[in-house]
């Protein structure tokens, strides 16, 4: 054995300078059984740590529970999922029926609006002479309408001494009354 | 990658992957809970998988993180709380062999050093990583590292030699003192 070697592995050891390559090889002479006796305790350090890495987990295989955790996952995704497009359906839903009901409602006084603002004539003259002809029948419509009201004066005139009449009568019970007392 | 090539190609490493997250804490359940972590986000991630060289070394690092990740967080715990997580026997598992003894002693005194020398000792002894790659998975600098794996082998063989009532005392003291 080398202990020249071996004394310089172990400085490197312990000043924490000593690569992976020097690490095996110190191992590897730690095992040796020509080992010096002063050495035996580096030799338990040395090696206890190696064997401490070694640990023995086939008893401790995950795979089974890591199979329904991955099949839980997957189950949560595809709700996920779901309620991704369930989402953004139900506002485009609710944006559809609102543009729907306004479109309902404001079609109608649409119409009128485009009614009023329709030209009925062609010419200025002839909406000018179908404006006259109306005015003319306004006006006629107005002078028969004076004409009876006329009619009502004369109603009124003829009714005065009949009126008249009535207030002497009123007049005389009145006087018949306070005799009577 | 779909359901089926996940189950095939990343489910079989659970075991070492278990394995990799025991070394950096000893305690079954706390090993357990990191794979599923790892594995619940490799599942999110497995659209990227198809474009890693290796899903093997990818989950590997991905389960190294997660571990130094967690025990940067726990290291807020006080030190009576890691030690009775140590010493929760039920959750740890059963070690078997003629070094038994010596290397249960060892999984109980790695937890008890301070963050980044458990780091250390567990990336360069356990994990067999080199200096330069450990110091990068820490975010250090690589003599920061070396200067704590050195604290931390001396720190392992002083406590070891107090145990063991070991009559030769150990080379180690020379470069101790």
């Amino acid at each position: 054995m080398n202990y020249e070697r071996l004394n310089t592995l172990i400085t490197l050891y312990y000043t924490g300078e000593i690569n992976v390559s020097e690490l095996n090889e110190l191992r590897l002479m730690m095992k040796s059984d020509e080992l010096p006796e002063e050495l035996e305790y580096d030799k338990k350090i040395i090696l206890g740590l190696e064997q401490t890495a070694n640990i023995d987990v086939e008893d401790l295989d995950m795979s089974s529970e890591l199979e329904a955790m991955i099949d839980a996952q997957i189950e949560t995704e595809h709700k996920r999922r779901k309620l991704k497009w369930l989402k953004p359906l139900s506002i485009a839903a609710s944006v559809l029926v609102i543009i729907a009901f306004s479109i309902f409602y404001n079609q109608p006084v649409k119409d009128q609006h485009i009614a009023q603002l329709e030209d009925t004539y062609k010419t200025p003259e002839e909406a000018h002479r179908a404006a006259m002809q109306i005015l003319g029948f306004v006006g006629d419509q107005l002078s028969s309408g004076q004409k009876h009201l006329e009619n009502i004066n004369q109603i009124g005139q003829a009714l005065q001494p009949v009126n008249n009449a009535l207030s002497n009568c009123q007049k005389g019970i009145k006087q018949i009354k306070k005799i009577l007392e | 990658m779909n359901e089926q090539q996940f189950k095939e190609q990343v489910i079989p490493l659970n075991s070492r992957l278990l394995k990799i997250a025991l070394r950096f804490n000893y305690d079954i359940d706390w090993a357990k809970d990191i794979v599923q972590d790892v594995y619940l986000t490799l599942w999110k991630r497995r659209d990227k998988l198809n474009e890693v060289k290796s899903i093997e070394a990818y989950a590997v690092q991905s389960i190294r993180n997660t571990c130094i990740d967690r025990l940067k967080k726990q290291r807020v715990m006080s030190i009576d709380e890691v030690s009775i997580q140590i010493k929760d026997e039920d959750s740890q598992v059963e070690v078997q062999g003629e070094k038994a003894e010596l290397v249960q002693k060892i999984r109980t005194l790695i937890p008890q050093l301070p963050y980044m020398q458990q780091m250390a000792i567990t990336l360069c002894d356990l994990e067999q990583m080199n200096t330069n790659e450990a110091a990068k998975a820490l975010e250090v600098k690589e003599g920061t590292l070396r200067a704590n794996l050195s604290r931390a082998r001396k720190k392992i063989v002083d406590k070891l030699q107090k145990w063991s009532n070991f009559e030769a005392a150990p080379k180690s003291q020379a470069y101790v003192k």
